[in-house]
């Protein structure tokens, strides 16, 4: 890894550090790898719009074709609401093919933690906490 | 020009026009887009005056908000490695409180740990650090109390502005023993007897708990005020001897919002974080607690 890149992952995981109070309850940096970004492209299969955060379930396959769930988690249900992210908007996406970016959790586990989904069209949902936005 | 080339003309022309618009359109598709996910804004106007109640108190009623929340997409995508690229010194929020010594030592040690957070176990709030951050609050001011709803954590208090003095045989609770009175424009609020199991929260952020602790000795200080009609202000001095070296003031604004929904918010309802928490900090040391 090349110094610029590991300056990246310091002023990113610095931005996300500043965020953190939108998460409510608890650190990021101490569940996901908030340096690595990375995205799932994959089937919704269901919708968890539950406090205190909301989970989105993915199938996703790897490269033999087998499919795999993942689970993508995001912010409180009233965050989103109050920025125009509805319950129905996403329950609508369930059985659809859409792309979420995100950050890995550190355990390996199938898990990550979701900041903007792409749908097939190429409209962006952002759903995850404004950048630099050290009180959101 | 002649008609072959002003039907050229015309032909281009429109193409461009065409394009031109498609591209407008598609602009205007995507602002369109992108004001779905904005916040909606909150009101700067500082001309109307507060609303006063039949006994001359300003009225403190009404549903209020720090701020709304923003939403962002990944900023990693698209972007070249290392793109913006500016150092960010790693930081303790615990040490803007003026922690003693020993406890500022102890808040930097529970935040290392990552999952002794209060709220990673189920557990409330609290005040102080139910106030503040995305989540509105509405006061509702009667004749003798006001009740406080809070969204975060889908709490209230019921707190007595009659001139009784504090309960004598109140248990330690999350919310505490609060009395209030006002103070010229100011409604103080006076809370004792709160548990030494909540943290305070970092100022105004109250979600980033970082290790905030306190003794069951802290007694919080709230005076609330309506400035203008638009905007409350709420300034709190958090008071332990036990742990801090002097009281801890800090103080913020929130505005009007009388069109807001107010949304539940249950910290554990579906809890599935602590399980993944990973500390991966070493424990900070005697050498690097700062002394406040």
């Amino acid at each position: 890894m090349t110094r610029r890149y590991w300056g990246f992952v310091v002023v990113f995981c610095g931005l996300l550090v500043t965020t953190r109070p939108a998460l409510a309850h608890h650190s990021l940096n101490s569940e996901f790898q908030m340096g690595k970004p990375t995205e799932l492209k994959g089937i919704l299969a269901k919708v968890e719009w539950d406090n205190p955060h909301v989970f989105w379930y993915l199938d996703v396959k790897d490269a033999s074709g087998n499919a795999a769930r993942w689970s993508v988690e995001g912010l409180p249900p009233s965050y989103l609401h109050r920025s125009g992210v509805s319950r129905t908007d996403m329950l609508a996406l369930v059985g659809k093919e859409v792309t979420i970016h995100g950050r890995l959790a550190k355990d390996g586990s199938k898990l990550m933690f979701g900041l903007d989904f792409v749908l097939p069209d190429g409209r962006v949902i952002p759903v995850g906490p404004k950048a630099g936005d050290d009180n959101p | 020009m002649n008609h072959r080339y002003l039907l050229g003309y015309l032909i281009a022309a429109t193409m461009i026009t065409g394009v031109g618009s498609t591209r407008a359109s598609a602009q205007a598709d995507k602002d369109q887009g992108t004001k779905k996910y904005a916040p909606p804004s909150l009101p700067k106007d500082h001309s109307k005056p507060a609303p006063r109640t039949a006994d001359g108190h300003p009225d403190l009623s009404g549903m209020w908000i720090e701020k709304y929340g923003a939403l962002g997409t990944d900023p990693a995508v698209g972007k070249p490695e290392g793109s913006g690229a500016r150092s960010r010194p790693a930081t303790y929020p615990s040490d803007e409180l003026p922690y003693q010594a020993w406890a500022a030592l102890k808040a930097r040690q529970l935040r290392d740990a990552e999952n002794t957070d209060p709220l990673l176990h189920c557990e409330p709030y609290g005040v102080p650090r139910i106030w503040g951050g995305p989540h509105p609050a509405r006061l509702v001011q009667l004749p003798g109390e006001l009740i406080v709803l809070y969204e975060r954590d889908t709490a209230f208090r019921i707190i007595p502005t009659d001139g009784r003095p504090h309960n004598p045989d109140a248990d330690p609770s999350w919310m505490g023993n609060s009395v209030a009175k006002w103070d010229g424009d100011a409604l103080v609020i006076d809370t004792i007897d709160l548990t030494d199991k909540s943290w305070l929260g970092s100022g105004k952020n109250a979600g980033e708990g970082s290790g905030t602790f306190h003794s069951d000795a802290l007694h919080v200080t709230e005076r609330i005020r309506r400035p203008d009609f638009d905007h409350l202000t709420v300034e709190i001095t958090d008071d332990d001897p036990t742990v801090f070296t002097h009281p801890w003031v800090y103080a913020w604004n929130m505005s009007l919002v009388p069109k807001e929904d107010m949304y539940e918010d249950v910290t554990c309802s579906n809890e599935k974080d602590y399980e993944h928490e990973l500390p991966d900090k070493p424990a900070a040391t005697d050498k690097s607690a700062a002394v406040n």
